[in-house]
Formats: structure tokens, sequence, C-alpha cells
């Protein structure tokens, strides 16, 4: 090799050394300056410290991990606690979300009649349809009839120069929220529409007549006195009235009988779930204490089945439901035996439920509404897998997974044609003790129920 | 694929892996500064077992605060000074209720190293004859590198105290020295 090549192969050595600096550790020079303030004889004395190793005992790490095991289970039950007050936050609004659906089921069945006054203002509920209402015998009476004459039959009433439409429940209504103040108002009525005493007592009399009974005869207004006084100038309707519930001109809503008018009976499809899933036997009970040694974990289940319907109407149906597949799941660990243990609980079970299902709107018209659905099931169990660090105690622990329990949903409904989606809140709740009669310990004294609570979504046919 | 050894794991690997709960790497950790911490703590305790339990209840405190290790920092150097802190703890609640010295020593420099001829095993038996306190100061100070002031904050005593303290224990090292080679 050339004496060239030499020298350039020596200075790319020297430079790779060169470019490869690394900074010094941070505080090598505190501690070289601390020795270099030492004397001598301080000096000698660090250095034979220094000189000396003795090896740590064998026994020191066993006892340093369990101590760090108790810290982590600590730290856990720590972190577990604040999760519990969430869990008790989502199970609360949870529950809130069904009460809110019992509240506005409730609403909905103690105002019926209010939201269909009048056609006019509502899409969903004709009161009737106008071919109906032209070729009643009503219409008839109506058209002989004086055209200054209120005509009646006993579901309604048309004040013929205002041309309005209202039936009994109105009148009930307005009754019941006017109160005691109808006398007074029909006395103001009548005296600005130049009624003298006796008349207005008449009419008074005959109005009150009317918002009890709900029917007005025209023998009412023909005992008036006078023609004079004809109830023409009473302006009736806007003094019996709401003006917001009626306008001067109304127009007949017009729908179209379809052929689907006629209620679809059956349904069939499918439905599924995922839940939070709990299987509260001894441990997972005690983890609900503050200062327990066991931990609950977040578990999650699911549920896939069939589902046919019958509807009795358009209110109300029975639904008959068979899960095939259902899983129900509890992880937890627990601190045993200086250390830490992981469980995993898993019931496989089939299950058949019935239900009745309550559609919130009362229209007939509606594709879309609310539904309330309560009813009880059974499970069959297929298989119970424990797995985890299995102890001494496991024997505690033995399911059948057979139970009895009831359930209940809140959800929505979109009707499109003939098929329906069905989605919301549903929670089941088993009533009895699924544990395994073991000789050791028998079964009253290892009580385990299942509960769950989740959401589902269930699409069907309607035929 | 091939597992690392203990020993070729960095001390950043190993405070991240801790950190992450990995026992292996808690162990590995622990297996690599043990023996030298355990030295220390023997250094300030009287016997093995109390040496072991400082051991212990240092490290359970270098795994607790691990979070708080300035990783730029030597790991080892934090380390020593937890087990360090934890022997003078021991320390302080084992002499609670012991030993009133006087403060005034005077730091007589002999000008020399008093032990030239002494090896290293009688040094260390000589220092751990100290009575306790002065013994504790004059390892704090010479061994472990600790200022006046900081010594004083460990041990819950003046400056003052700890400066005659480490005179009290250099003039009782020199009278041993004497007797002995007499």
């Amino acid at each position: 090799m050339s004496s060239n090549g030499k020298e350039h192969i020596e200075n790319s050595i020297k430079n790779s050394f060169d470019n490869n600096q690394r900074k010094a550790p941070e505080g090598i020079w505190s501690s070289i300056s601390k020795s270099i303030n030492l004397t001598d004889d301080e000096f000698s004395i660090k250095e034979s410290f220094n000189d000396i190793s003795k090896p740590a005992p064998t026994e020191s790490w066993k006892n340093i991990k369990k101590q760090l095991i108790i810290d982590e289970v600590w730290e856990g039950i720590q972190h577990y606690n604040k999760r519990k007050r969430k869990f008790v936050w989502i199970w609360s609004f949870t529950g809130l979300i069904l009460l809110l659906g019992i509240g506005v089921a409730t609403y909905i069945i103690n105002s019926e009649g209010s939201g269909n006054v009048i056609s006019h203002n509502q899409n969903s509920i004709p009161l009737h349809f106008e071919d109906e209402y032209v070729n009643s015998e009503f219409t008839e009476n109506y058209s002989n009839s004086n055209q200054q004459n209120i005509i009646t039959n006993n579901e309604e009433e048309i004040f013929n120069n205002k041309g309005f439409i209202f039936d009994s429940s109105i009148i009930n209504k307005i009754t019941k929220s006017n109160g005691g103040l109808a006398d007074e108002n029909i006395n103001d009525r009548i005296e600005t529409n130049y009624l003298d005493s006796y008349s207005k007592n008449q009419a008074t009399s005959s109005f009150n007549n009317l918002i009890s009974k709900s029917v007005v005869s025209i023998d009412t207004f023909n005992q008036l006195p006078s023609e004079d006084y004809k109830i023409q100038k009473l302006n009736i309707p806007t003094y019996l009235l709401n003006e917001q519930l009626l306008e001067p001109s109304v127009s007949f809503l017009t729908i179209e009988k379809t052929k689907d008018t006629k209620i679809k009976r059956f349904e069939f499809g499918f439905i599924g779930g995922v839940n939070s899933t709990w299987i509260f036997n001894s441990d997972v009970r005690e983890g609900l204490n503050k200062h327990s040694l066991v931990r609950n974990e977040l578990s999650f289940g699911s549920n896939i089945g069939v589902v046919a319907n019958y509807n009795f109407n358009y209110r109300s149906s029975i639904s008959l439901n068979y899960d095939f597949s259902v899983s129900v799941n509890q992880n937890y660990s627990y601190f045993n035996h200086g250390g830490l243990h992981y469980r995993e609980i898993q019931i496989k079970y089939q299950k058949m439920g019935f239900s009745y299902k309550l559609n919130l709107t009362k229209s007939a018209c509606q594709s879309r509404y609310f539904t309330l659905k309560a009813g009880a099931y059974f499970t069959s169990a297929q298989q119970t897998i424990t797995n985890g660090d299995l102890s001494t105690n496991d024997f505690k622990h033995k399911y059948n997974g057979n139970d009895v329990g009831v359930k209940l949903a809140f959800g929505y409904e979109h009707q499109f044609n003939r098929i329906k989606l069905s989605y919301g809140f549903q929670s089941e709740t088993g009533g009895l003790n699924i544990s395994e009669d073991l000789i050791v310990i028998p079964k009253k004294f290892k009580y385990a129920s299942t509960h769950y609570m989740g959401v589902y979504v269930s699409i069907r046919y309607l035929f | 694929m091939n597992q690392k050894k203990p020993y070729q794991y960095s001390d950043e690997e190993l405070v991240k892996g801790s950190l992450g709960r990995d026992k292996y790497y808690q162990e590995l950790l622990y297996r690599k500064y043990a023996d030298g911490m355990f030295t220390i703590a023997c250094s300030y305790s009287d016997n093995d077992d109390e040496a072991a339990d400082i051991l212990q209840e240092g490290f359970i405190k270098v795994f607790r605060k691990l979070k708080q290790h300035d990783t730029t920092k030597s790991l080892g150097g934090w380390i020593k000074r937890i087990v360090v802190n934890t022997a003078l703890e021991s320390y302080r609640k084992k002499t609670r209720h012991l030993e009133v010295v006087e403060d005034y020593y005077n730091d007589e420099s002999v000008g020399y190293n008093i032990f030239e001829n002494t090896n290293s095993i009688n040094i260390i038996k000589y220092v751990n004859d100290l009575p306790p306190k002065a013994k504790m100061v004059l390892k704090l100070y010479a061994v472990e590198g600790y200022a006046h002031q900081e010594i004083a904050t460990a041990l819950n005593i003046s400056v003052g105290t700890s400066k005659s303290q480490l005179s009290r224990a250099k003039s009782l090292l020199r009278t041993m020295l004497k007797s002995s080679n007499e």
C-alpha cells in the first residue's frame, strides 16, 4: 500500500473518532470537584468505601416485588373508585332516559285529542276527509239550515258564519282550561255585541249549556226572544275557541287514501345488541365497596337473534324473540396470597323472550315514533367459561346460566314501506341465582345474578 | 430473535420498561444497581438486616418516584441519593433520643494523610467504630460528597454541628490509629 493510501486511511479513522464526540454525563464535574476538595485522609476513606462491594440479599427483590404489586392494587382500586362514580352517572343517565321515555309516553297518552283539534294545523291527522264531509248527512243539514244558526251533531259543530269545524273535545278542553272565567267572558262578549240583559242571561245560559254538554241544538238559539239579537252577533267562535287553535279560513286537508292504510299485522326480522354486562357474584359485589381489594373491570357482551311481532293495532303489539347467541361477561381482578389475580367469567346462552310494545305516538300515519317495550325472558346456558389465575377458592364460582328475568327497552322506530328499523336502549335483569349447587357450598350461599344494559338495533319486514 | 442480556439494556430502556409496570424491566433495573446500593446501605447501618431493610425501602421509593427521574442525569446517582436518604431516615429514627455532643471541636488539620499506610479494610473498620453521628457526618462528607449544608438538612442539625462532627470524627480516627500503631 502506498504511503498516500495509508495516510488517507489514518485520516479517515482520525476523522471518524473526531466526529464521534459524545457529551459527558451531567454531574461528573460536580463529583470531581467534590473529590478535589477532599483532604488526603478523606479521599482515602472515600476510596476505601468505594472498593468494597456486598451482594444484595436474594430475598430483597421478592419483598420489593410484593410491595410493588400492592402499590398497583391500591392504585387500581383508587382508579376503580373514581370509575365507579362514573358508572353511577352512566346508570343514572340511562335510568333517566328510560324514565323520560315513560314520561313522554304518559304525556302523549294523557294529551289525547289535544294535538288533533283541527286539521288545518296538523300534518298528520285529518279529522275528516273532504269527500266524507261533502257527502255526509251532516253537510246536508248544514246547507239546508238557516245560515245564521249553529248546526251540530254529536261529534262536532260547524259555525256557519266562519266555517269552523271542531269536535266535542275542544269544548271540553276549553271548559276545563277556562274554568270559572267562562261566565265573565261571555258577559263581556255579550255586552259588546249589544244584547240586553235578558237575552244576555239567556245566551249565557245557553252557551254554558253548550260548554258543559258539548252539544248545541238549534232550539237553544231559537228560544232567544228577539231576532235582532240573533246569535250571529255573538261571534261565538272567537269567544269559545282559543284563537291559536282556530283560524278564520279553514281549509280541508286532503289526504290521499292509499292502499297501505290497512295495518300490517305481522313483522319478522333480526335483532342484535351490544351491552355492558355484569355477573354479580360475591367477588363483584365486594368490589363495589370502597376499600375492597377486588377491582371490577368494564365488561361487554352481545346478543343476536330473530324477532317476530304481531301488531294488534297501530299503538300496541306483542313481540317474541329468540336470541340464539347471547354472551354475558364479567372481568375482575383481586388481590390474594400476595399477588394480583385476574379472572374472566363468560356465560354463553340462548334466550327466549316476549314483550309488549307500545307506540308512544298516537298517529297511525306517522312513520317515525318512540316505543316502549317491557317483557320477560328465559335463558338456557350453553357454556360457562372461567379463565384467569385460578386460586384455591375457585370452587366458589360455578354457574349454570339458566335464568328467568325481566326486560325493558326504550327505542325509536322508522318505517320505510314494508321495512321497519328500530334502535334504542335495552336493559335486562335476571331474577334467579345462576350459581351451581356444589357439595362444598350450596348455591344459596353464593348468590350470583346477571344484568345487562346496552343498545339494540332491529330490522323487520312487515306482511 | 435473540433476546438482549440484562447488562445490554440502557438505563433509559430500563426506566421506560419499569414505568410501564413491566416486572421484567423492574427486576433488571433492580439487579443492575442492587449490589452497589446494598453496599451503601451497609455503610450506614449496623448490620446486614438493617441494610437489607434500607435497600428494600430505597428501591420501593425508586419505583414509586421513577416518573420524577430526569433522564438526562445519571440513574445510578439518583438511586444512590434515594438509598442514602432512606438510610438517613432510618438513622434519624434510631438516634432520636441518643447522643448529645459538643459542637466545639476545631478542625485540626495535620497536613498529611493519616491513612497513608493503612489498608481499606482497616480504614472502614476504624470509620465504623466512630460514634454514630460523627461516623454519619464523615461518610456523608467524604464518601457521598455532601456539603455541610446538605448534611445539616439531612440529619436535621446545624451546619456548625456538621463541621464540628467532621472534626471530631477525624480527631477520633487519628487517636485510634495512633493507639493501634503503638
